[in-house]
């Protein structure tokens, strides 16, 4: 095998000497060329009398680090934890604990946590003033939620016979549960036929006036209705009620939303399950 | 003493514990001491007093530094006692809070050199060297012991602690627990907190420094590596 050389081995020789050599292959490499080289094996020696001279001389302390002296050192260190003692309260672990929350780690986790609180409320803020100002818009108000109108009307056609009309207003509520009712809505819904000349009808329910009407309920009534309101019916499409309220055509749904700008409406219309039952099978 | 005479009786059953286990026996230890127990907070003390002192010797070089420095490591370590874990190396948080203190007492004695217009850090080393070595005189200590070999002792220790004066202080700290206190290299990296491929490189360093610094000091001019 190949010997190191001598600028190499110079380099391991201060860990050799202790036998700090990390991998025993190193150590053998050195020992190997130490057992040729001549200079190197000289300068592992003066390591070596170094060594020596470094533990003879910090070895073993001056003598006058003697009984005394290290009863004085327990004697100020004893006196110094009494004389806290009667400052603080023992280290019991309540105090610990309270003390622990001047640590630096805590301290650093306190401070990140609270500026994500921070951003958070912010962030939060932020989405409340553009939901104020969205609001604004469509209600020329504010931060203040404007009345909601709801009105469903139906139109009927076929046999002509007028049913009455429905309308319900809701007051808006600023409860977190009534969010839709924040948004003024005028939902009419409206019974219609296959395209013939229709004998529309319009009718408004006041919610006051229990008029006896017969009706199915309304799929977006439940949303829509504010808590403590009785639900609204209307009346079925395709057959003769009991109270002689008769529809001939199934129901088509018109729900217009009514925004508080008076220029803006929302109108969906869209077919009730009764229509969809109502189509002939192909 | 009270506490001290309370210490005394504590002996029994700890001391053939201490050799078995050493590890339990700081940990029954810390646990008192936690509890309130000075006897076996100044126990502690009594174990590991002179190992303290002499790590703190080593790296400030002088008598009173290292008592300064002994008495901040005991009140450090009865401040953090909650700290310390029953499965730690109590000897290693030990050395750990020593060479920190002792880095802390460095810096304090660098800032008041430079303040106060002494000149070099390696001057006022000397200059506490000296006083060292004057209050470790033969006319100090047992009249029974040899004075020529007191002096030599005394000249090796002063060469020694300039030679060790001259190494930065992340090298003599890693020298003094490798060589003086005996740590492996694992060990050392533990106190220090840092990766065994980097204290052998520190030792390596030092080592090399010493030998020349040494050769120099007792003229021989030793080859450099």
């Amino acid at each position: 095998m190949k010997s190191m050389r001598c600028t190499r081995v110079e380099k391991f020789l201060p860990l050799y000497v202790a036998g700090d050599l990390a991998g025993r292959r190193a150590e053998r490499h050195v020992a190997r060329h130490l057992a040729t080289c001549e200079r190197c094996r000289g300068l592992a020696e003066e390591y070596d009398a170094s060594r020596d001279f470094v533990r003879a001389a910090a070895g073993t302390l001056p003598p006058d680090f003697d009984d005394a002296f290290y009863a004085g050192i327990r004697r100020s260190v004893l006196a110094e934890i009494k004389r806290e003692h009667t400052r603080l309260a023992p280290p019991s672990p309540t105090f610990a604990g309270f003390a622990s929350l001047f640590n630096p780690r805590f301290a650093y986790a306190a401070s990140v946590a609270l500026l994500l609180i921070a951003i958070a409320a912010l962030s939060l803020q932020s989405y409340v003033g553009r939901k104020s100002e969205i609001a604004g818009a469509t209600g020329g108000h504010t931060g203040t939620p404007a009345a909601t109108t709801v009105s469903i009307k139906t139109t009927a056609r076929g046999d002509g016979r007028t049913v009455a009309p429905v309308e319900k207003t809701l007051a808006a509520t600023a409860s977190k549960e009534s969010r839709q009712t924040a948004k003024p809505l005028s939902l009419k819904r409206r019974a219609g036929g296959s395209g013939n000349a229709q004998d529309e009808t319009q009718r408004s329910l006041n919610f006051a006036n229990n008029a006896p009407v017969r009706a199915r309920r309304n799929p977006l009534a439940p949303s829509v209705a504010a808590p403590g309101e009785h639900t609204e019916q209307i009346a079925s499409s395709g057959g003769s009620s009991g109270d002689g309220t008769t529809n001939a055509a199934p129901e088509v749904s018109r729900i217009e939303i009514q925004t508080s700008d008076p220029n803006i409406r929302i109108i969906w219309l869209s077919p009730g399950p009764d229509a969809d039952a109502a189509q002939p099978l192909k | 003493m009270t506490a001290m005479m309370a210490a005394d009786d504590f002996e029994t059953p700890l001391d053939t514990t201490v050799a078995d286990n050493a590890r339990e026996h700081f940990a029954l230890l810390v646990a008192r001491a936690r509890a309130g127990d000075a006897a076996a907070f100044e126990r502690i003390m009594l174990d590991t007093e002179r190992k303290v002192v002499a790590t703190a010797w080593r790296m400030l070089g002088n008598r009173e530094d290292a008592r300064d420095a002994a008495q901040e490591v005991y009140l450090r370590v009865y401040k953090y006692l909650d700290r310390f874990k029953p499965e730690q190396d109590f000897n290693g948080w030990l050395y750990r809070i020593t060479i920190n203190v002792c880095r802390d007492a460095a810096r304090k004695r660098r800032g008041a050199t430079s303040g106060g217009g002494v000149g070099s850090g390696g001057e006022f080393f000397a200059a506490r060297m000296d006083e060292g070595e004057r209050a470790a005189t033969p006319e100090r200590v047992s009249p029974d012991t040899n004075a020529e070999e007191n002096a030599i002792r005394a000249q090796q220790r002063s060469m020694l602690m300039s030679a060790l004066e001259t190494l930065p202080e992340k090298e003599r700290a890693a020298l003094v627990l490798r060589d003086l206190e005996g740590l492996t290299t694992e060990e050392v990296a533990r106190v220090l907190r840092s990766r065994p491929v980097t204290v052998r490189s520190q030792i390596s360093s030092a080592r090399t420094k010493l030998k020349i610094h040494c050769a120099r000091l007792l003229n021989k001019g030793g080859r450099t590596a």
